[in-house]
């Protein structure tokens, strides 16, 4: 699957804009992900390993709430990954 | 109604299909609040004093300060120092004389929002935090205003507007604040989101085309791609949901 990342997680993620991740679900990618690129895990999700309530994540178009992540994802599906901006 | 001299200033904008004399006149008989006189504020109410909103009201509280002058554009070197509001309307009334400007030196907060954003068509949020952001936005939701939604970040920004009982609204797409950073913004980013919120409140005073409602728009200037996520209502949003 392709994760596209919003610029302000970028750095955690060597500067990269997309990552090519295997994964049967939205929890199961995130997993990889952050094993991928450990500095990603502390801005996705809290202590207890719930994900942040200012982290969204879309997939086929669709947004997939916290409670969802275990939400089968489509053989080729786009994952977004949006972190609240609020910069004026 | 308009003059013989507005209908010549506002003569290409009339001839849009859609907007004609008729939506000028709508424009001018409009009030559009702007909460924010920065690096989104600036190109916004420049912009809408151009095209003829009757009225701008513009808030803020802060005053011009050095590092400001990458991006908002309406404060130059000499206004270092003022208040932000007054700075604006210095300059906007220059830009159109028919424009009636309320400059409000204020800080947008739980006590005041309901009075701030009454008797305004649209609100603009061109702020630079999240928590008055979602201030703003439960004070559109309970006067029935549109809201249209703008942030930046970088080369990134986002865009959406809210109708209230009919769309996602801002606590629908953003269920958190994140930790508070000073953020990082290229002068220009501001300048293109900001002008898309400006269109996006003229479409809903004229009530032409199709609003950005129920979609995030995603501007990434490094890769120079516009992405729109669909997004819907929230059932447990704290604001809007049922």
């Amino acid at each position: 699957m392709n994760v596209k990342l919003p610029a302000y997680l970028r750095p955690y993620a060597a500067g990269k804009d997309e990552v090519q991740i295997q994964g049967k679900t939205v929890k199961e990618i995130l997993e990889v992900l952050t094993r991928q690129h450990p500095g990603l895990k502390e801005q996705l999700f809290d202590k207890t390993g719930a994900m942040h309530n200012y982290v969204s994540v879309f997939t086929g178009n669709e947004v997939v709430y916290p409670d969802k992540l275990a939400t089968p994802v489509k053989d080729g599906a786009i994952i977004h990954i949006l972190y609240i901006i609020g910069g004026g | 109604m308009l003059t013989p001299e507005e209908k010549i200033r506002y003569d290409r904008q009339i001839l849009i299909d859609g907007i004609g004399a008729r939506g000028q006149a709508k424009l001018k008989r409009a009030r559009v609040l702007i909460a924010g006189c920065g690096g989104l504020g600036s190109p916004a109410a420049l912009y809408l004093a151009a095209v003829g909103i009757g009225t701008l009201r513009i808030i803020d509280s802060d005053k011009v300060e050095l590092s400001n002058l990458n991006r908002q554009i309406l404060h130059w070197e000499k206004d270092l120092g003022k208040s932000k509001v007054f700075s604006a309307r210095a300059k906007l009334r220059r830009v159109n004389r028919g424009v009636k400007i309320e400059a409000i030196n204020a800080t947008i907060g739980a006590a005041n929002v309901a009075k701030l954003t009454q008797g305004c068509d649209v609100i603009i949020d061109a702020m630079d935090n999240l928590p008055t952001r979602l201030l703003l936005n439960a004070a559109a939701l309970a006067a029935d205003t549109p809201f249209v939604h703008g942030a930046v970040y970088g080369l990134e920004g986002r865009v959406t507007t809210i109708i209230p009982g009919k769309t996602a609204c801002l606590g629908c797409i953003y269920r958190g604040v994140p930790p508070k950073v000073k953020f990082p913004v290229l002068g220009t980013t501001p300048g293109i989101i900001g002008l898309m919120q400006a269109t996006e409140a003229i479409k809903i005073i004229t009530g032409i085309g199709e609003l950005l409602t129920n979609r995030l728009l995603i501007y990434d200037g490094l890769k120079m791609e516009f992405t729109t996520m669909p997004i819907k209502k929230y059932p447990a949003c704290p604001y809007c949901g049922s």
